[in-house]
């Protein structure tokens, strides 16, 4: 990506992918819902109107604050991951297989160990992009993308294979994790708990790192002219693989997470949509960890607005991925004032 | 067993001329998998409700092209990055997909046509029209003064730009044209098989980048690519159903096959352009 040399014309280009995916959204509900008033008050109410609604927001707010931090760093060092859904859900897989192993009796210690196993399985699997981009030039935008799609297939096929199946389940989910492995829920029975509170640290952790370090600032150097970067000295290797690998590790987190709070089982497609979004965060918050929150908040209740909505029978499919479409295809645009930004001649 | 599985054949080999035509301008259309899915939904419905096979496919190539054309405003004119606007793209294309079967059906699920699609001597006509394409192909992009300006805006565009010429028109025009391409696959896919499936792409759209790979990208290599996927997807199917295997493995197993030709493309390409250290044709905003 670029770098924009004016912050608020940037800014300004954001929200206007933002309105234009809003505007899209409202003309959509009003022309097609059977009940157009009865549609805007459950988009726009829906998602806080009671506890259970708070507490989902909440769990997918800092969700989305995780996986939109991973996707941020990347970008941030100039690396585009776009793997982050089969990183989130390996992730998921590795808690789930490590919590089945570990003895019951280790009980939080357990908890821990099992989460580090799913931020290693992210980890690796973005970590391996990262490699393949130093060792053989290999665009890691399309390996991340292609490495994560085989892997959602494996995964599926891993959830119901010998030792992890559920016998007897109507969803295809895996055996559940043992009960002490769970994380306490908060504002049950909603999907939020107490793990995905550690995205708040790690977001003053990163940014903290990325905007006041020296190693945050050859990292946004790489973001900013890779050719200059190595010409500053700075292992450009490094820093191509390190931030990529840092990357999957927060998706396998994110995975690792919803297992142990939210499913505690691997539930076939339980983390679809989470690196899409993250990525739509990501290019929101503009690589800035600061960002984040708000953006992956405001992403987060437009996703439930969306369920809201479809769930009351309003709209006949899901919103939410027209949302992450319109964003993602405005979203890295120039829409505002094209005719003084650098257009190439024609 | 057939000796060519001209069913599997025919649209991963017109998807990836539409690969081809894109790769070749600078502009990798990588939105081709949605482009299949709409232009079999297209195809589909257009049989549906007027019973006319031809029509049909103009219905599907117009779709495709107008999907093309979105995709060329966002990269060329609105300046996004031509790979997060194709993800939007295959994101936006499903849903679509999604929300026109059902406002007309009732349900998500399979539209089921009566006919056939024509066959000539054995040999389907689908199958005739894409080899026609791969001909023609390799006529325009190579032996004529469009195809060779189309070319060199994929790869030495500052040389256009000293010449005069202007890249974005003939870009647009390949990405338009991918387009058509990408959803005539997904028509002949749909019209093979008599019906509209949700998921009917099921991954052909990433395959047709693999093929457009191992094909060297030239038209009568992508043939050759083409067939040898071709054999590979049947025997994995038989694979499938005689092994019991697990189909997670034969599910994940294109988009595998994909990392590895291409980093064994991108290795090669590293070490035939020493000191580049960098793809040169990438007309990408960022670096």
């Amino acid at each position: 990506m670029k770098p924009r040399s004016n912050p608020l014309t940037s800014g300004v280009g954001t929200l206007v992918a933002l309105g234009l995916a809003l505007i899209l959204a409202v003309l959509l509900l009003a022309m097609l819902s059977p009940n157009p008033a009865g549609a805007l008050r459950a988009f726009f109410w829906g998602p806080l109107s009671s506890g259970l609604a708070w507490g989902n927001l909440l769990n997918q707010g800092l969700l989305l604050t995780l996986t939109g931090l991973a996707a941020s760093l990347a970008f941030g060092a100039g690396s585009f991951n776009l793997g982050g859904e089969g990183q989130t859900y390996t992730g998921g897989l590795a808690a789930l297989a490590a919590a089945l192993v570990l003895p019951v009796a280790w009980g939080p210690g357990g908890t821990l160990v099992a989460l580090t196993a799913g931020i290693a399985a992210g980890m690796t699997l973005g970590g391996l992009s990262g490699w393949l981009k130093v060792r053989f030039d290999a665009d890691e935008m399309i390996t991340t993308f292609l490495l994560s799609a085989s892997a959602v297939p494996l995964v599926d096929a891993v959830m119901t294979g010998p030792g992890i199946g559920a016998a007897e389940s109507m969803l295809i989910q895996s055996r559940p994790a043992p009960e002490a492995f769970w994380l306490p829920g908060l504002l049950t029975p909603s999907n939020f708990h107490v793990g995905v509170l550690v995205a708040l640290p790690l977001v003053v952790l990163f940014g903290i790192l990325v905007n006041h370090t020296p190693w945050g600032y050859r990292l946004r150097l790489m973001g900013r002219n890779r050719d200059f970067a190595r010409y500053a000295g700075i292992s450009t290797g490094f820093y191509a693989l390190v931030p990529l690998a840092l990357s999957g590790g927060l998706h396998g987190l994110a995975g690792a997470l919803g297992v142990l709070g939210t499913q505690h089982a691997l539930v076939q497609g339980f983390s679809a949509g989470w690196g899409w979004n993250g990525i739509a965060v990501a290019l929101i918050a503009r690589t800035n960890p600061w960002a984040v929150v708000p953006a992956a908040f405001l992403l987060a209740f437009l996703d439930q607005a969306s369920r809201t909505v479809v769930l009351q029978g309003q709209f006949p499919f899901q919103l939410s991925a027209l949302f992450q479409a319109a964003i993602l295809f405005f979203i890295t645009a120039r829409i505002v004032l094209p005719r003084f930004g650098d257009r190439r001649k024609a | 067993m057939n000796l060519i599985p001209f069913d599997l054949l025919t649209p991963l080999l017109v998807a990836t001329l539409g690969a081809l035509w894109s790769e070749r301008a600078g502009v990798l259309n990588i939105a081709l998998e949605g482009q299949m899915l709409a232009g079999a939904l297209t195809a589909v419905l257009t049989v549906h409700f007027t019973g006319n096979l031809a029509l049909s496919l103009i219905a599907a190539l117009a779709f495709g092209a107008l999907t093309g054309l979105l995709l060329a405003w966002g990269t060329l004119d609105l300046g996004a990055d031509p790979f997060i606007a194709a993800l939007g793209l295959n994101l936006f294309l499903p849903a679509l997909v999604g929300w026109v079967s059902f406002s007309l059906f009732g349900n998500l699920g399979v539209i089921r046509l009566g006919a056939a699609p024509p066959v000539w001597f054995g040999v389907p006509v689908f199958f005739l029209v894409a080899l026609g394409l791969t001909v023609a192909t390799q006529a325009l992009l190579f032996h004529t003064p469009w195809g060779l300006r189309l070319r060199a805006a994929g790869t030495s565009p500052a040389l256009m730009a000293s010449r005069g010429l202007g890249t974005k028109g003939l870009q647009r025009q390949a990405l338009g044209l991918s387009g058509a391409l990408g959803a005539l696959g997904g028509a002949f896919l749909a019209l093979t098989l008599g019906a509209f499936v949700p998921g009917i792409s099921a991954g052909k759209g990433w395959i047709a980048l693999v093929a457009l790979y191992l094909g060297l990208r030239r038209p009568w290599p992508v043939l050759a690519a083409c067939l040898v996927l071709a054999w590979t997807e049947q025997a994995s199917n038989l694979l499938q159903s005689v092994r019991n295997l697990p189909s997670g493995l034969v599910l994940g197993l294109p988009s595998l096959l994909t990392v590895v030709v291409f980093v064994a493309t991108s290795a090669a390409k590293k070490r035939f352009s020493p000191g580049t250290g960098r793809r040169l044709s990438r007309g990408r905003s960022r670096r």
